[in-house]
């Protein structure tokens, strides 16, 4: 757990980068932190590894004040994931891996074994790349390594500063889905900065929309979408949220249970498909109804334009 | 048909036989009677003895078998350059032999345009034949090597003059060796911590780099001339004892100043710098004779520095000799090692620093683990370029009796010996390239496998 409280930070000069923020990041949870550029997004998240010390106010992390902690020990504890990725030219993809646990003095037999069932969570198979070079790998290769360095020490906690922003749409969004996996299955306290709202909707557990160094809502994307607390918000989350809101709503939200007509030859949509997906597919069949089918192939309800008038 | 594949004309061994037969338009010799006349230049039709003309005839040949097309061209083309090499060494060492006959002490001979222009033959011609031949370029230089051992070159000019200087040769060698050495050193531990502080201080970038840029514009000779009384001075009034004092006192204030609680202060940071930077002036120098002397094996100089009571003159430092010229060499090696350094540091791309900090690596695990690896080959081409410049520079150290190679070339400047000047000069290009050559190998060795 990460407590933000009556936190602020400026510089000399009085520019002020964040003012009085006070937040709590729930154990397990991942938050995502979204704001305009120089909003204070990435200032907050260095806050918490002590990358940048708070003008004032207390950071606890786990109950304990983060200033009372030694920065080095404190960083060792906290898995750190950064846009340049930063991975050390000069070492193989296990020597970065094992980069925090080598100085923490494990043993090399168990480190190895560590990164190996690492590289294999991040998608990345250790005989092929464990010995190459970062140089020989492409931009989201090297950020899956980049997060399995963060998991190495096994940290409570992960920061993640626009980790997937530097790479193209088509490897970020298969990052993306990759991460949701791995989030189920490492279950960490996670910060996660993106300027990218569709990101945040989409693998946010809440999301913390920041301006001007102030937090402007602090929400699931679901609230968030469906009742944004200002016109900043608003605005930021753009005009389409309704649909981003159809987006994390899935289609038997929506569905009626199929009257004594079921089975007549229509248009089909997969049960696991979003709301969004299935009112693009209805578009696309000109406006008559789609039979709702299970995996096993059978139809469990019926869905048509007109049941998007009824917003849950 | 095996016979004629990419037997096409052999344009190199032509060049090259071509290069060999033009050589007869330069004279091949030279002559002088003694130091103060002009000397004449031997043509090839001057020289006397059958070797010259089965030369040209080599060369001629040479260049034809590189129209021959058959397969075993480059076993004659080898055969033939072989017996080139032979006969110019035969023409030079019977030729000079005849030329000094009676002729006196003083009387010089020296090669000419026309041999320059077979070396360079040679080199071109062994580089053709050996396209076809695998064994023609270790060939021709067992034949130059062989050359040179049995003698024939022993009449020569340089020879001659390094014979004279023979005792001393090996000594003035040492000593060339050592004054860049420990120059190179103590440039070493003044230039990598001043650019370090320059990447870390931004203030003091421009101050460093600048610095180090402007010492270098300083004329050497004005440099001996402004040290020449300081350090007569010194050596003259202060004894070892006081600077080792000196030595301890700075170094513990400092030590105890950087443990004050004040340390915050912005007024002791100064203070601290010049606290280090004047113990470090009286440090150095005395490191680098220190250095020097071991070098050498200057039991004598060695000793003077555990000695309190000796005055610092009898460890060496002295207005002229090898100090001042340690001064100067290492001023001047400073450029290229702190330039290198800063430029290998800041290659260091920002993201790795702050990965390397966000992971929990302590300032020396980020220096040792992350920084010092990208920006090592850097810093070694920085250590080759100091290097190398100062097995050049340290040619000057003569000037003020500090010994070395360049000793041979200001007393064949003086006696107006241009064959004594080449026994100067030809091994400092030779080690320098020598420690170019093994330098650059280190850097490989030591560039990490992921940065190649």
């Amino acid at each position: 757990m990460i407590e933000f409280i009556g936190v602020s930070k400026s510089y000399n000069a009085g520019t002020v980068i964040l003012n009085d923020i006070s937040l709590t990041v729930e154990r397990g949870e991942l938050v995502i932190l979204i704001g305009p550029s120089g909003c204070g997004k990435s200032t907050l998240l260095r806050l918490v590894n002590r990358m940048i010390a708070p003008s004032s106010g207390q950071i606890l992390i786990g109950g304990k004040d983060s200033a009372l902690l030694d920065p080095v020990e404190l960083r060792r504890g906290i898995g750190y994931v950064i846009q340049s990725i930063g991975l050390f030219p000069h070492m193989t993809i296990f020597e970065n891996v094992e980069v925090v646990p080598s100085i923490l003095g494990t043993q090399k037999a168990e480190r190895r074994s560590r990164a190996e069932s690492l590289l294999h969570t991040v998608g990345l198979e250790p005989g092929v790349y464990g010995s190459r070079y970062p140089r020989a790998l492409s931009g989201g290769q090297q950020q899956r390594v980049g997060i399995a360095r963060a998991l190495a020490a096994d940290p409570d906690v992960m920061l993640m500063d626009e980790p997937f922003s530097a790479v193209d749409p088509i490897t970020r969004g298969g990052l993306q889905d990759e991460f949701l996996r791995i989030k189920t299955e490492i279950n960490k306290t996670i910060v996660f900065v993106t300027h990218d709202i569709d990101e945040a909707i989409k693998i946010g557990d809440r999301v913390c929309v920041l301006n001007a160094g102030a937090v402007q809502q602090f929400d699931t994307p679901e609230a968030l979408l469906r009742a944004p607390a200002n016109d900043f918000v608003a605005s930021f989350l753009g005009e389409d949220r309704e649909l981003k809101r159809l987006s994390l709503m899935p289609v038997t939200a929506l569905m009626r249970i199929p009257p004594s007509n079921a089975g007549e030859a229509r248009g089909q949509v997969l049960a696991s498909s979003s709301a969004r997906d299935a009112l693009s597919q209805l578009m696309g069949a000109s406006g008559r109804e789609l039979n709702v089918m299970d995996v096993a192939g059978n139809v469990i309800g019926l869905i048509a334009m007109s049941d998007y008038g009824r917003n849950p | 048909m095996t016979e004629t594949r990419g037997l096409k004309l052999n344009a190199i061994t032509v060049l090259g036989g071509a290069i060999g037969v033009l050589s007869a338009s330069l004279p091949w010799l030279l002559f002088r009677p003694n130091r103060l006349v002009q000397g004449d230049a031997l043509a090839v039709w001057q020289l006397s003895g059958p070797w010259h003309w089965l030369a040209l005839v080599a060369w001629a040949l040479i260049g034809l078998s590189g129209l021959w097309r058959s397969s075993l061209r480059g076993y004659v083309g080898t055969a033939l350059l072989v017996g080139a090499i032979a006969a110019i060494a035969l023409t030079i060492s019977s030729n000079a032999a005849l030329l000094l006959s009676g002729a006196g002490e003083f009387a010089r001979v020296s090669v000419s345009g026309g041999v320059w222009l077979m070396l360079l033959a040679i080199y071109i011609a062994a580089f053709g034949v050996g396209t076809e031949m695998k064994f023609a370029a270790p060939m021709v230089l067992l034949a130059l090597l062989a050359t040179f051992v049995l003698g024939a070159y022993s009449r020569l000019g340089p020879a001659v003059e390094y014979a004279a200087v023979s005792d001393t040769f090996f000594t003035e060698l040492l000593r060339h060796f050592a004054l860049s050495i420990a120059a190179v050193i103590v440039a070493v531990v003044i230039g990598v911590p001043l650019a370090l502080l320059a990447v870390r201080n931004s203030r003091l970038e421009g101050l460093v780099l600048g610095g180090a840029g402007l010492l270098q514009t300083i004329p050497s000779l004005a440099l001996f001339g402004v040290l020449l009384a300081p350090l007569a001075w010194v050596g003259r009034s202060v004894s070892v004892g006081a600077v080792l004092a000196i030595i301890v006192i700075g170094a513990l204030l400092s030590f105890a100043i950087s443990r004050l609680p004040v340390s915050g202060l912005s007024g002791v940071l100064p203070v601290r710098f010049a606290l280090v930077g004047v113990t470090a002036l009286v440090a150095l120098p005395m490191l680098a004779v220190l250095i020097y002397n071991a070098l050498i094996g200057n039991l004598g100089g060695l000793a003077a520095f555990v000695q309190p009571a000796a005055l610092l003159s009898s460890a060496g430092i002295r207005g002229i000799g090898a100090a001042p010229a340690l001064v100067a060499l290492t001023i001047y090696a400073l450029l290229p090692i702190v330039v290198n350094t800063f430029v290998g540091m800041k290659s260091v791309p920002e993201g790795v620093i702050d990965a390397a900090k966000g992971m929990g690596m302590n300032q020396r695990q980020v220096f040792l683990r992350a920084e010092l690896p990208i920006a090592i080959p850097a810093m070694l081409t920085g250590l080759r370029g100091a290097t190398v410049l100062s097995f050049g520079l340290t040619t000057v150290a003569a000037l003020i009796g500090g010994g070395g190679l360049g000793f041979f070339i200001l007393r064949g400047v003086d006696a107006n010996a241009p064959d004594l000047i080449l026994v100067g000069a030809a091994p400092i290009v030779i080690l320098a390239l020598v420690i170019d050559a093994l330098l650059r190998a280190l850097s490989a060795v030591v560039t990490p496998k992921g940065l190649r």
